[in-house]
């Protein structure tokens, strides 16, 4: 074949500008980090690095409602065995004053001591967490037992997703800790405890220290459930921030840069530009017939 | 019979045979890197007399090398070339509207599920329900704005086809004038070498914006051609025109007189070819897919949305305009107007009398973030698909532009090869017909002081 100038310069510019796009490319993954900046760069890379992201979003997002719900389930566990403590303090005082030689002035005025226990009970029953009542079930936002100690929330259960199609539950109900949907009414029994003091109603005050173990009884069923509940999204917390790291690890994987290999792909190019500047360089400068 | 009289004339016409040389040489020199210029040779022959001694040189003609095979694969591959590059750089435009490298629609369902998500626990405070809504707009924006950028795009697509055809009309209008000039040259002994030049630089120009094919008969009348039709014959040429057909896709058609023909689906080469490829096929393939996914997205999203209650106590009320049909679902992409502006219309709760801390809704609009869309696992792996087929066409579209640039500049070697200029080459033909020059000079002044002789003899005796 006939060579001419035109082919030998067009040729070496042509492997120029092939090495150039190269080092480009080259500098464009070191600069970002990311050895897939765009869908073209790697397509099913990048609909992976998509879909990991999107995974890791849910799983930040699952880990998240499960910290803000296990704090509230667990405010709720403490409350609740405050509680069982003002139920066993009433029973004690139910013991007491069932003895026989108490005067009936000293009842009435334990009668004042119990009103008092039922007020603190009542004030634990309508505690507050971050999303509003914890005891009313679903009815939030307004307290779960009016001042007498009448439940006016519902029984309704609140959930969270922990993993895929899989819930648990946020909440414990108040009805079952406090009301006869529980097996008795709570503060009921306390009035009732109440008004067999002040009318010195020795066998209802008997009969009342077997409900309020029952009572207290109930109420640690529910404190149970809430640290059950608590426990059980807290380990969901675990598992998915051990499956956030998983995924973290594989998007690092599928996106990253190795800078490493960038480095060296790098030197190469620059070795197969500076070369092909040299042949540049001396088809330029060959001897033409004229000079030799 | 030879005499002193024939030599000087023999002399004098080895003068001029290698001044035509010379001049040829030097031409050659000074158009070294002239795109698209031929080497021409001067044809030098012998005159014949019949006359052993009488014998001289002419030139007969200066020649351009020229190979029609060569240039005619050049002219094809540059067709090739032309559909790729356009192809490439439209569908790399298309990649950045599709895929951004920030914010994607990918982020924005991220985002969207991650504030349903901490809607679950807090379903009637205030600040989250407002989170979910303004992702909501977000994530619809998105959605329209993408919808929109690929329309304008094509729209885009469209203006540069326009400008391409203009283009097109001037080389067409430009070789039909050489072909004039050329013609009325025919007769003459010399080749209108420069004027074949202009016309087969501008032929490959015209190449790579649609595609061409040449036809020269034995009798010298040119053809033309691109997809099958004839666009330049002989000095007549047809106009090219860019308009939109009934479906909005590209119309192309050649006008040459009162004939007007349909070139459309016979455009597959060149700018031209490319751009109508990316305009009519793979974007609209895109735009069908962010239709289907931003269909299913509503649908789906309100299909449970539309089962809870807001704070309000209202049900029914859907979370995205839903679209009636999949065609323009994704431009049409927007928070419903019920709900606009109004964060207690978020439905949180699946009963009325769970209201306000029943969250069944909220939870079952988180996990929507892992329940198939369409044929893919999520909503994200759904995007994530049309993402990945536009970068698909875009790497394989990238890769193809780089194979025919390379088989361009193989082409472009060969017909250099053919007809380039080497400067070695010239060099020594400069050096042989400056020889070839002086030894003439010889001669005549050889002729010239025997003729002296002579002309002193006679004046002696």
């Amino acid at each position: 074949m006939r060579i001419t100038d035109g082919m030998r310069l067009n040729d070496s510019l042509a492997s120029e500008a092939r090495t150039s796009q190269q080092m480009y490319n080259l500098t464009q993954e070191a600069s970002s980090g990311y050895k897939v900046n765009s869908p073209s760069d790697d397509p099913a890379a990048y609909a992976s690095v998509v879909s990991l992201d999107s995974r890791i979003a849910v799983l930040q997002a699952r880990s998240t409602a499960a910290t803000d719900a296990s704090s509230n389930l667990s405010t709720a566990d403490d409350v609740l065995s405050s509680a069982s403590n003002l139920l066993v303090q009433a029973k004690q005082t139910a013991l007491e004053m069932a003895n026989g030689t108490v005067d009936p002035a000293t009842r009435a005025a334990a009668a004042q001591t119990i009103d008092g226990l039922t007020q603190s009970l009542l004030s634990i029953a309508n505690t507050q967490g971050s999303n509003g009542y914890l005891f009313g079930g679903t009815a939030t936002g307004s307290p779960p037992f009016d001042t007498t100690g009448n439940f006016v929330g519902n029984n309704g259960t609140t959930q969270i997703e922990v993993a895929d199609g899989i819930n648990a539950q946020t909440n414990v109900s108040g009805a079952a800790a406090f009301t006869a949907a529980g097996g008795r009414d709570v503060f009921a029994d306390l009035q009732a405890l109440s008004t067999a003091l002040t009318s010195n109603d020795v066998p209802t005050i008997t009969a009342s220290i077997a409900n309020l173990d029952s009572d207290n009884t109930q109420v640690v069923a529910a404190q149970v459930s809430a640290g059950t509940l608590t426990d059980r999204l807290q380990s969901s917390s675990t598992v998915t921030t051990n499956a956030i790291a998983d995924d973290q690890t594989q998007l690092a994987d599928t996106q990253d840069a190795d800078v490493a290999q960038v480095y060296s792909e790098f030197e190469q190019s620059q070795t197969d530009y500076e070369s092909a500047l040299s042949v540049t360089k001396q088809i330029l400068s060959l001897p033409t017939v004229l000079q030799s | 019979m030879s005499t002193l009289f024939g030599l000087l004339n023999i002399a004098q016409n080895g003068l001029a045979a290698q001044t035509a040389g010379l001049d040829a040489t030097g031409q050659n020199v000074a158009n070294v890197n002239t795109p698209g210029y031929s080497r021409v040779t001067a044809n030098l022959e012998t005159t014949a007399t019949g006359d052993t001694f009488a014998g001289s040189v002419q030139v007969s003609g200066v020649v351009r090398s020229f190979d029609q095979f060569t240039y005619g694969s050049l002219l094809s591959e540059q067709g090739q070339s032309g559909a790729a590059d356009a192809r490439s750089q439209a569908l790399q435009q298309t990649q950045t509207i599709v895929a951004p490298t920030d914010g994607t629609i990918g982020d924005q369902l991220n985002t969207f599920f991650s504030s349903l998500s901490a809607l679950q626990n807090a379903p009637s405070d205030p600040s989250a329900r407002s989170e979910v809504l303004s992702d909501a707009t977000s994530l619809a924006q998105s959605i329209s704005t993408t919808a929109a950028g690929l329309s304008g795009e094509r729209a885009d697509l469209l203006t540069q086809a326009q400008g391409v055809a203009t283009q097109v009309n001037t080389q067409l209008q430009q070789i039909a004038q050489l072909n004039q000039q050329i013609a009325t040259s025919q007769g003459d002994a010399q080749q209108p070498t420069d004027l074949l030049d202009q016309r087969d630089q501008l032929a490959s120009q015209v190449s790579t914006e649609v595609g061409a094919q040449v036809l020269v008969d034995s009798s010298g009348n040119y053809t033309l051609l691109s997809g099958g039709t004839a666009l330049v014959s002989d000095s007549t040429a047809s106009t090219l025109a860019v308009g939109l057909d009934a479906s909005g896709n590209l119309k192309i058609t050649s006008k040459q007189g009162t004939d007007l023909t349909d070139i459309t689906s016979a455009t597959t080469l060149g700018t031209l070819g490319g751009l109508r490829e990316t305009r009519d096929t793979d974007i609209p393939n895109y735009q069908s897919q962010l239709d289907q996914f931003s269909y299913n997205l509503a649908t789906k999203v309100n299909s449970v949305f539309s089962s809870g209650y807001g704070l309000d106590g209202v049900t029914g009320r859907n979370l995205f305009v839903q679209p009636a049909t999949t065609a323009g679902a994704a431009y049409a992409f927007a928070v419903d107007p019920s709900v606009a502006n109004d964060p207690d219309a978020i439905a949180a709760s699946g009963t009325a009398t769970g209201l306000p801390g029943g969250n069944d809704t909220a939870v079952a609009l988180a996990g929507l973030a892992s329940q198939a869309l369409g044929s893919s696992s999520t909503p994200s792996g759904a995007f994530a698909t049309i993402a990945a087929s536009v970068g698909n066409d875009v790497s394989s579209a990238q890769s193809e532009a780089t194979l025919r640039d390379d088989t361009v500049s193989q082409a472009q070697d060969l017909n250099d090869s053919a007809s380039g200029v080497s400067l070695d080459q010239e060099e020594t033909n400069l050096t042989s017909f400056q020889r070839a020059y002086e030894a003439s000079s010889q001669v005549l002044q050889t002729a010239s002081s025997l003729l002296q002789d002579l002309l002193t003899i006679q004046i002696g005796a």
